[in-house]
């Protein structure tokens, strides 16, 4: 054994699809894609504009390892109003670099080695590797016969005697599927009966198109074993500004603190303070950036129809999660094909674990115009390769 | 939000989409959807389709010139500005003509092909009309923003082409 040897538990994870496919399409010009994970808006002036006083008066300096308490409030307010879920502002939650670093500490705060995680899947990236980091164990559970929607039934037979936390994940990326309510209802069922932890990332509430969004933590009960995790990246157009939140049990807050303040210490100060401008003061710019997402999923609703490839309904994000079994090929070939031939990139659902295969992720935040040359171009290609 | 609401804010983004590209945005039927443009041509809520011109960067629009006028006028009796109004929003050089709330009255924008005209509608048209009592020119030099539409903007993505 070398003394300069590494990380071990790193080793189980494997390289990310994504990634590969990145690479590929980083090397070629002129391209349509449909490959992004971001919005397509700059973040609401206002926000920004609250980060350049916020600069120029110069307060940036570290926050408290919790966060500014104007920000705690403003999130106690805005999940009370919008999701029916009250958290004490000063206890029960932790101003986070994303959803991302949320996760992480969540799941390091719940997880011991040897525990097991209910993943469903397929799922977004982090999931998976950040729970393999602690020493825990990956238990996949299939979502595909249910067209991408959690299925209690189906959870209930993934069930070991090590599952401790279940991740839950809706509107999903890479499906755009969000569980229903009658649902959930039958998962935290299964969830009280075999006493689990859940951690609900919950990030794409707001861009719910058919729906009123019901947060897990909501329903009855579950506040008490619900982690839930939610941020600014995706509704407010906030990618770049790290920032997010965890809300739960003041024990469970309590624990992921320890890590937060030594790992990341704090949330970037400017970005908080913008936090509390994007949740007091955009909520017009926010329904119009979903009203304009929810026009264009219905349009690749439309199109794929007309292409008579087979769409779970994208109920939210912006993401469709299109099945191309018809046309034979894998989900891999066909994004290479479709990126060789047409200059168009879409991920492979095999990069979003298992049950991803036949499907390939379309990310629609990105402009009409470039939708409607892409979907030409991949019914084009579809015809083709059917023949 | 109303469908109607939603019609026409597609609609004043782009004025050209088709009904049945507007149907399928929003997810509605393309009768129901050219009835609904109709009613709203018809009662007048659709004044007229158009589009936005940013004349710095067409040649012949370049020499236009534009300016906003302060006009005071001295209200009639039982008429108010309304006569007044009628009289000066015929003239083909007023493109918008409002009527303001503050120290003066009217706003109108009046459009000419060069300053001159600008000024000699504004000195031998607008002044001459009774009941004006005064007016102030300001020319346009630059528009930043017309009608909700921020000209010249430099919106270079710097998103990665793939991403989680
Ligand atoms: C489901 C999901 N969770 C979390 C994230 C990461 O969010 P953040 O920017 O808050 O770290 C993403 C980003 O793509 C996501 O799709």
């Amino acid at each position: 054994m070398h003394k300069r040897s590494y990380s071990k538990l790193l080793d189980k994870v494997p390289p990310s699809g994504i990634r590969k496919f990145f690479d590929l399409v980083m090397g070629q010009k002129g391209i349509i894609s449909l490959g992004v994970g971001e919005p397509d808006f700059m973040t609401p002036w206002v926000i920004r504009e609250r980060a350049i006083q916020v600069l120029e008066k110069g307060t940036t300096s570290y926050s408290s390892n919790q966060g500014i308490p104007e920000l705690c409030v403003s999130i106690q307010k805005y999940m009370e109003k919008r999701f029916n879920c009250s958290y004490d502002p000063k206890t029960e939650m932790i101003i986070t670099n994303g959803v991302s670093e949320g996760m992480d500490i969540v799941l390091r705060a719940l997880l011991n080695p040897g525990d097991d995680v209910l993943i469903p899947e397929p799922s977004y990236v982090c999931y998976s590797p950040l729970t393999v980091l602690t020493g825990a164990n990956v238990v996949s559970v299939p979502t595909h016969d249910s067209d991408f929607v959690l299925d209690a039934n189906v959870l209930e037979s993934s069930i070991t005697k090590n599952s401790k936390v279940l991740i839950l994940s809706s509107p999903s990326n890479p499906t755009g599927r969000i569980i229903p309510k009658e649902q959930l209802i039958e998962i935290a069922k299964v969830v009280v009966k075999h006493d689990l932890w859940v951690v609900s990332d919950e990030i794409y509430a707001e861009l719910s198109f058919d729906d009123e969004y019901v947060s897990f933590a909501s329903l009855p009960g579950m506040k008490e074993r619900t982690l839930l995790l939610n941020g600014f990246s995706k509704a407010w157009a906030m990618t770049g500004w790290r920032l997010g939140y965890v809300c739960g049990p003041q024990d469970v807050i309590l624990r992921a603190l320890k890590i937060h303040q030594y790992s990341a210490l704090c949330a970037p100060t400017i970005s908080q303070f913008a936090g509390v401008v994007a949740l007091d003061e955009t909520a017009t710019e926010v329904e119009q950036m979903v009203q304009s997402y929810k026009e264009r999923r219905n349009f690749m609703v439309k199109r794929f129809s007309d292409i008579d490839l087979f769409l779970p309904h994208p109920d939210g994000a912006f993401y469709c999660f299109p099945s191309i079994k018809s046309t034979g090929l894998t989900a891999e070939d066909f994004a290479l094909g479709l990126l060789q031939e047409h200059n168009v990139a879409v991920v492979p659902g095999t990069a979003f674990g298992q049950g991803g295969d036949g499907h390939i992720r379309c990310c629609y935040a990105t402009s009409m115009k470039q939708l409607e040359e892409a979907l030409d171009k991949i019914s084009k290609f579809v015809k083709k390769v059917r023949k | 939000m109303k469908l109607e609401k939603q019609i026409l804010d597609l609609l004043k983004k782009d004025s050209r989409l088709s009904h049945k590209e507007i149907s399928v945005r929003l997810g509605s039927n393309e009768t129901k959807i050219s009835a609904l443009i109709k009613k709203l041509e018809d009662d007048g809520v659709i004044a007229r389709y158009s589009i936005i011109v940013n004349e710095d960067n067409h040649e012949d629009g370049r020499e236009k010139v534009r300016a906003l006028i302060e006009v005071q006028v001295k209200p009639e009796g039982g008429l108010g500005f309304e006569n007044v109004a009628k009289r000066v929003s015929q003239f083909p050089n007023v493109v918008d003509h409002y009527l303001l709330s503050g120290t003066y009255d009217f706003l109108i924008v009046v459009e000419g092909d060069h300053i001159q005209e600008v000024s000699s509608f504004v000195s031998g048209k607008l002044s001459s009309i009774e009941n004006i009592k005064g007016t102030v020119t300001h020319f346009i030099l630059k528009k930043y923003k017309v009608n909700g539409a921020i000209l010249d903007q430099n919106d270079s993505s710097s998103r990665l082409l793939v991403s989680p």
